[in-house]
């Protein structure tokens, strides 16, 4: 119970540091916090909407990646600490 | 007979109907899409075009590209524009590069910075035909230039948006999409925005989005909003909403004028995410002759279909009314036009503009092309290019 309340409290604070990190990224300047997204690589995954394993890939200060980007269509998945994907963020390429 | 007679009528009536003006010079085109995917066939180049062409691009230290599938063209007149499509995500970024059409480099474009002749990011590129000017759009702001890279000013254009999807309307304006984004406060609905060239918006349009199930992705099925997507072809701004229609949007108020119907079929949307118009780097290319789109066959959807159709090619021809869905070469690796204008690679555009269709190749696979083909320009262009050379701009001119 006590695990599982702190992957949950994790998963979240990964959630709002991805979004706060990704949309810095994406809206201001990046030099100044260093995030960069690498790739595009495979991760093991085809993308839910055009079925590419082409992926940019955001990792946080600790070297996790926290964040895929679809390098065909941009559709935006949250990682966990393996890469797997489980979340995702804003569907795509249909708005 | 006659009942399907008059079915088609009434269709056609109400595709009218929905029009806000009802003024479209065409009539509302059905496109047949779920029907051709069934029977891929291949579509001749000479049947819409009248020529080809490779044009090299200057490779010098100053003007060194990245890979094709990354760029952006842009052209206007004898002028090439390229630029990077993920700038915003780049670690090293790399300035919109300016060519004559012939392949000579002359300048790179503006800066990055953060004074006001400069910019951060690039959204997106567009060039206001009507005033001869070049917009690089950063986050939250429009930095106009001469066509030859002079800064001329900034504008601010508060679109908070991830993406910037918009177009100069011919009009000296600009109209963008502007879906909901994580940060915006448009509450869940699509915003098309006309906004002057002082940046001011003029007039703005509220579009609903609708819920749908996404099956298939790695957290099994998930509720998704879809809304509308923007494109710009042959200088008319284009709708796709409801996922099956395109609407002609007039740049004077924004009203929405029903042109196209996508005719899905089995691939429809329908509770769950279907069949849909492909949205990014304005793949749609409306010509009086053809349409020439991209639809997406949701990967989640539709995990059956090969991989390789995912993401297929469809040509509607205007005259005859009839769709083909393009079929996927295996010797070249892709879904094109079958090149029967001079037997080289088949072609399909990413961009167009003024009556010519275009298409970078990186010089390592257009090497490869050449010896596959049996085009002497292809193999004349081949013969002088090394593998770190830049692309080459593949041009088709419209008949
Ligand atoms: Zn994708």
């Amino acid at each position: 119970m006590r695990k599982s309340f702190f992957r949950q409290l994790r998963f979240v604070a990964i959630y709002f540091f991805a979004l706060f990190a990704f949309t810095t990224i994406a809206y201001a300047s990046v030099r100044s916090l260093n995030y960069n997204y690498y790739g595009p690589y495979p991760m093991g995954f085809y993308c839910y909407a055009c079925a590419n394993d082409s992926w940019l890939v955001a990792y946080d200060l600790n070297g996790y990646p926290y964040h895929a980007l679809c390098n065909i269509c941009y559709s935006e998945y949250l990682l966990d600490e393996e890469g797997n994907p489980i979340q995702i963020i804003n569907p795509k390429p249909v708005n | 007979m006659n009942v399907i007679l008059l079915l088609i009528l009434l269709f056609l009536s109400s595709c009218n109907q929905q029009g806000d003006s009802g003024s479209s010079d065409f009539g509302c085109g059905v496109i047949s899409i779920g029907k051709a995917f069934e029977n891929k066939s291949n579509v001749g180049l000479s049947e819409y075009a009248s020529a080809i062409d490779y044009i090299p691009l200057e490779t010098t230290p100053g003007c060194m590209l990245e890979g094709a599938d990354n760029l952006l063209i842009r052209s206007f007149e004898d002028r090439i524009y390229l630029y990077s499509s993920k700038s915003a995500l780049q670690m090293t970024k790399t300035l919109p590069l300016y060519f004559k059409s012939n392949g000579d480099f002359v300048s790179s474009i503006g800066s990055f910075g953060n004074s006001n002749n400069e910019f951060t990011n690039i959204q997106t590129i567009m060039i206001d035909q009507s005033v001869s000017q070049l917009i690089v759009v950063d986050y939250n702001r429009f930095v106009y230039y001469t066509l030859d890279g002079d800064f001329i000013r900034f504008a601010e254009v508060k679109s908070n948006s991830l993406t910037f999807n918009g177009y100069c309307s011919g009009d000296n304006n600009c109209i963008y999409l502007r879906n909901p984004s994580l940060l915006d406060e448009s509450q869940g609905a699509d915003l098309l925005v006309k906004v002057d060239s002082m940046g001011r918006a003029m007039v703005r349009r509220s579009l609903t989005r609708i819920l749908l199930d996404q099956p298939g992705t790695p957290m099994g099925t998930i509720k998704v909003t879809k809304g509308a997507s923007l494109f710009s072809s042959s200088g008319n701004l284009y709708l796709y909403m409801r996922n099956d229609s395109l609407y002609r949007v007039s740049p004077l108020d924004l009203s929405l004028d029903a042109e196209f119907f996508l005719d899905f079929g089995k691939y429809a949307t329908n509770q769950r995410v279907g069949a849909t118009l492909w949205s990014r780097d304005n793949l749609l290319f409306i010509t009086e002759e053809f349409v020439a789109l991209t639809a997406l066959f949701t990967y989640g959807s539709f995990p059956d279909i090969d991989r390789r159709y995912t993401r297929s090619n469809f040509i509607y021809d205007r005259k005859n009314g009839t769709t083909k869905a393009l079929k996927y070469n295996d010797t070249y690796g892709f879904a094109g036009f079958t090149n029967d204008l001079d037997g080289g690679m088949p072609f399909y555009p990413t961009y167009m503009n003024d009556g010519k269709m275009y298409r970078l190749v990186d010089a390592v696979d257009f090497i490869e092309f050449a010896q596959m083909g049996n085009s002497a320009r292809m193999k004349e262009v081949a013969s002088k290019l090394t593998d770190d050379s830049n692309p080459v701009l593949v041009v088709v001119t419209l008949k």
